[in-house]
């Protein structure tokens, strides 16, 4: 995905856009009657089975909400231009002040805000960096809201669980994502179901200029799912222990996969974050597949009539990686009240449905099952994947755990240390930290 | 303040009238130029002070970003860990005084070469100059992109040049990831362009400032080219090159956006500077008492070698 | 030494016939100044093909200096997102004031340690010397919250603040050089005339100083302009921002249009060019005087 500057993507553990990824089954087929109404109609159910939409009791308030949408493409048009509109026209009483902010270095600015007591009232924040503001006590709990019982039962549990820290919920999910396989039909014409077919057309497809599989990068967020796919494991259930799983047999087995994999000369120069990106290889027909997220299809792929397809099935199955941002709200924020009713807007099915349109995935089991969705083509294999995708690991030392992590696969694929030695060290290096 | 003599003893009358008017003088004085020096004093010490006082107290303790007040004290254990416990911190200094080693003294001798050239050159000098200086009034930010652009891997075009025009290469190599050696490459030569302009401008002025009588009366005397630089130039200029050394050398260890923007410290670390080692230490690890520690460090290297300097061209102003 | 006749003869005809230098050498001079301007200006016109790429997503691969169908797309959509224009004009407001903030600060500290005498003079330009060192980075964290102390954050007062009390040190120190080798004739012809320190000052000092304050210009634009540090920091509110905030929006969380990203700083580029060419020939002299003495 990136180009030469994937490192300082890896740095600022960037790479935003929503995945996520839920266990459930099957979004239960009870949709809301107004699932598919547009914003004219009656006050919207904030999701699918709970009624009425409380104003915050009617009171004024003005609150400032950070978001990352992408400029250049709908999705700030989406929210400035119909998403807002529809909920202050629900509640007048509440203005909403949505700013952007760049994606780059978005991190940083946050912490200088939480430091410096410049908060917004709420934000659109990544998911993997919402445990670590909750541990730093900005953030306020969820779980005591009006409400929020009810929209539990509504949402999908991977990405609802990335919200969680020490047993209590600090934010909502806003939007998931994962990412599949995207292959060009005129460079292959069936994608690869199993891990071995895969290699088979990464083999077949090298040539000159020509690789089979162009990956993003060589960070948690492209290699994970490969990982996890071929058998490997990062920690433990709870995220308190890296050894014994990361460094575990078939954790290295799933990586020395992927080393061969470079070998065979298949693997695209993206991976190890050189020309061309995975887009532009993609795009100039360089690639055959990339792996990538739904945002792919508006800004490129469905131009190239480029198609979707699950991850192959390894030795652990076919598991994608969450990725996402939840909708937090700040414990400093005066307007909690109107920042709770904005958000339970954000997960009705009128708004997840509106973000759908442009590429952001619903976290509701109601938006996910609805026309929305199910009309747009290559949502398909991304609500299979999400099936079975899991997070990366939820504990507020994911900045650090993503460095180390990065830095040994990246070792480890240039063939600087071997697979073992590399996850060896980083599962020493990161014990301590997930304990602190 | 009046400079008078201090006596031993008591003042008698005499010198009390003479310390009185001098102390009116003094503080006549002193309401006039307050005006002028007041406000430039204030926002420094409100701006600039303050907050860097601030940072020192931070470095003292293991701070706390939400709570302040909950900090833990440790005294001078953040520098204790970085000068003895801290591999990368070392790493890093290595990759500052590196980066000023290269840069400084190519960006001078190419800059005064330039000054010389152009100083020769009787016609488009403006010309010249402006195409000359254009990088030094690029931000850095856009320079990084820039450069992060001519350095990609694969068809990059430094690539393409190396390997496909000049074969001088057999494979594009992957600048900026590939190992800290290759990184390092982009990094200086980055700096090592943008500064250029900066210095062929002075040199370019303190030539021009050379009385050309001079010159002509060594080449009279016999004095070639060589000789009349060696003896007559390289002199006369010797205030600009210490004034520019000073600059240069706290702006290389001031070194960060290209870095940052470049290979963010990478790969595995190995291209970390002194700026962007404290700016990961307090923004990604959230060790804000660290990282200033690491970042005053740092503001006191600079501080000595550029008071050093700074002697040495008071040193050569007196001769 | 041998022929030392010959070299005094030809040298004394060679400066009566005026500075002559051989043909050849002229030509090489002027082939090696061609080849530097080339290496300097070199990355620009890369950056300058790729914003006029119609290509949006992807480099140009083979890299070339003049795309296939060139097209000025770009900048129409650089221009037109969201916000680009108020950020553009933002710049020129905060830039502007500044620039006039920071001259009279400047100007008038200056002038207090070249000329005037108060106490602990030298102490204090040291000290200002001092704080030019230390790396500003250091009190992000402390500066931030100064700000929203004073309740300056999310205002272009506090950028002010941060702009002009930031460059009190060096432009002190810089212009404190060139003052002190202003020859004081006419400042003395002045204070006879019976005229105050503020006529010496304005009337006398300034208008000599036209190159020191030129180069004094160009930077204090320059350093505004392209800052996002403090201005990133600073301004939270979408309608105060100014342009490199903008230009890091066009970095999205996935996939970042080049061509759009380069024809965005390419228009950045702009106005600094426009000022460096009106100014450049002040540059010269005013940053060498300055330098020298201080």
């Amino acid at each position: 995905m990136k180009r030469s500057l994937a490192a300082m993507v890896a740095v600022f553990s960037l790479v935003a856009s929503a995945c996520s990824s839920s266990a459930t089954t099957a979004p239960p087929a009870t949709a809301s009657p107004l699932a598919s109404a547009p914003a004219s109609a009656s006050v919207p159910s904030p999701v699918a089975s709970t009624n009425g939409m409380d104003c915050a009791g009617g009171k004024q308030a003005t609150i400032t909400f950070w978001h990352t949408y992408n400029t250049d493409g709908p999705e700030t048009k989406q929210l400035d231009d119909v998403i807002i509109p529809a909920f202050e026209r629900y509640c007048p009483n509440i203005k909403v002040n949505a700013v952007v902010q760049p994606a780059t270095g978005m991190h940083d600015q946050l912490v200088t805000a939480v430091a410096g007591g410049a908060v917004p009232d709420l934000m659109r924040m990544d998911i993997i960096w919402t445990p670590e503001f909750a541990k730093l006590g900005a953030l306020a709990e969820v779980d005591t809201l009006p409400g929020f019982g009810q929209i539990k039962s509504e949402l999908f549990p991977g990405p609802l669980a990335t919200n969680a820290y020490q047993g209590k919920y600090y934010g909502v999910p806003l939007d998931t994502n994962t990412t599949v396989m995207i292959y060009n039909p005129k460079l292959l014409a069936t994608p690869p179901t199993t891990m071995d077919e895969l290699k088979a057309d990464v083999i077949a497809a090298n040539g000159t200029n020509k690789w089979g599989l162009g990956l993003g990068g060589d960070g948690s967020w492209n290699l994970f799912p490969w990982i996890w796919s071929l058998g490997g494991q990062i920690t433990n259930a709870d995220y308190t222990k890296a050894s014994g799983y990361l460094d575990s047999p078939q954790t290295v087995a799933a990586l020395q996969w992927l080393i061969d994999l470079n070998k065979t000369g298949g693997l695209g120069p993206s991976t190890l974050g050189g020309k061309p990106d995975s887009w532009g290889g993609f795009q100039g027909s360089n690639y055959s597949m990339i792996n990538d997220g739904p945002w792919f299809f508006p800004a490129v792929g469905s131009a190239m009539g480029a198609k979707p397809a699950v991850i192959p099935t390894g030795p652990g199955g076919s598991i994608g990686v969450v990725g996402g941002e939840n909708l937090v709200i700040f414990k400093t924020s005066p307007n909690q009240d109107a920042d709770w009713a904005f958000a339970k807007f954000m997960l009705s099915d009128e708004a997840q449905e509106d973000m759908a349109a442009v590429g952001q995935m619903p976290v509701t089991n109601s938006a996910s099952a609805s026309k929305a969705m199910t009309s747009v083509a290559y949502y398909g294999p991304y609500v299979q994947q999400l099936k079975t995708a899991m997070p990366r690991p939820v504990t507020p030392a994911w900045t650090k755990m993503d460095t180390i992590l990065t830095n040994a696969f990246d070792a480890a694929l240039r063939g600087k240390e071997s697979a073992t030695q590399a996850l060896h060290d980083a599962a020493a290096q990161i014990d301590p930290v997930l304990s602190q | 303040m009046a400079v008078k003599p201090t006596l031993i003893g008591r003042p008698s009358r005499a010198d009390a009238v003479v310390g009185r008017r001098d102390r009116a003088r003094a503080l006549s004085e002193l309401r006039t130029a307050l005006p002028f020096m007041l406000p430039g004093l204030v926002l420094v010490l409100v701006f600039v002070v303050y907050p860097l006082v601030r940072g020192l107290q931070m470095s003292l303790y293991h701070w706390n970003l939400v709570a302040p007040s909950q900090s833990q004290f440790v005294g001078l254990d953040n520098y204790v860990r970085a000068l003895t416990q801290d591999p990368v911190f070392w790493t890093a200094v290595r990759n500052t005084v590196l980066y000023a080693v290269i840069t400084v003294p190519a960006q001078m001798a190419i800059g005064l070469g330039s000054a010389l050239l152009l100083n020769a050159a009787i016609r488009g000098r403006a010309f010249f100059r402006a195409l000359f200086y254009l990088p030094v009034v690029t931000s850095w930010l856009v320079v990084s992109y820039v450069f992060a652009y001519l350095f990609s891997d694969g068809p990059g075009p430094v690539n393409a040049l190396l390997v496909n025009t000049l074969h001088i290469l057999p494979a594009p190599i992957d600048w900026v990831h590939d190992s800290f050696a290759s990184a390092e490459v982009p990094i200086n030569l980055l700096g090592i362009w943008k500064g250029i302009g900066w210095n062929m401008v002075i040199f370019l002025a303190a030539l021009q400032s050379i009385p050309v009588q001079l010159v002509e009366a060594a080449s009279v005397d016999g004095a070639g080219p060589w000789q009349r630089f060696r003896y007559i130039v390289l002199p006369l200029l010797r205030p600009a090159i210490l004034f520019v050394s000073v600059m240069l050398l706290i702006g290389a260890f001031n070194v960060f956006i290209s870095v940052y923007l470049l290979t963010g410290g990478g790969p595995q670390g190995s291209t970390e500077v002194w700026l962007s080692y404290m700016w990961n230490q307090a923004f990604s690890y959230l060790d804000f008492g660290y990282g200033t520690a690491v970042g005053l460090l740092m503001g006191l290297s600079v501080i000595a070698i550029g008071l050093t300097q700074r002697r040495m061209l008071r040193g050569s102003a007196e001769n | 030494m041998l022929g030392m006749r010959q070299l005094v003869h030809r040298a004394h005809v060679a400066s009566t016939r005026g500075r002559t230098t051989p043909r050849w050498l002229t030509v090489l001079i002027y082939a090696a100044l061609i080849g530097g301007a080339i290496v300097m200006t070199l990355p620009f016109l890369y950056m300058l093909s790729t914003s006029i790429n119609p290509d949006r997503w992807t480099m140009p691969d083979p890299p070339t200096l003049w795309p296939a169908d060139p097209t000025f797309d770009n900048y129409v959509r650089a221009w037109g997102e969201a916000g680009f224009q108020r950020y553009v004009i933002n710049s020129l407001i905060v830039s502007g004031v500044t620039l006039v903030l920071t001259f009279w600060v400047a100007t008038t500290s200056a002038y207090a340690f070249a000329r005037l005498q108060f106490p602990a003079k030298e102490k204090i330009f040291t000290f200002y010397l001092i704080t030019m060192m230390v790396p500003g980075m250091i009190a992000l964290l402390p500066e931030f919250q100064v700000m929203h102390d004073f309740g300056l954050v999310n205002s272009w007062v506090g950028l002010w603040a941060i702009y002009v009390s930031g460059s009190v040190a060096f432009n002190t120190f810089l212009l404190r050089g060139f003052f002190e080798q202003l020859p004081r004739d006419l400042e003395d012809a002045t204070f006879i005339d019976g005229g105050g320190r503020w006529t010496v000052f304005l009337r006398v000092l300034l208008p000599l100083s036209k190159p020191a304050l030129a180069t004094l210009g160009v930077f204090t634009f320059l350093g505004s302009w392209d800052d996002f540090w403090w201005a990133r920091m600073l301004l939270q509110n979408n309608d105060i921002r100014t342009l490199p905030i903008g230009i890091q929006l066009f970095f999205n969380a996935h996939g970042t249009q080049w061509s759009t990203v380069f024809a965005a700083t390419t228009i950045a580029v702009v106005p600094e060019l426009i000022l460096f060419l009106l100014l450049q020939r002040y540059f010269v002299s005013g940053m060498y005087a300055g330098s020298i003495r201080g």
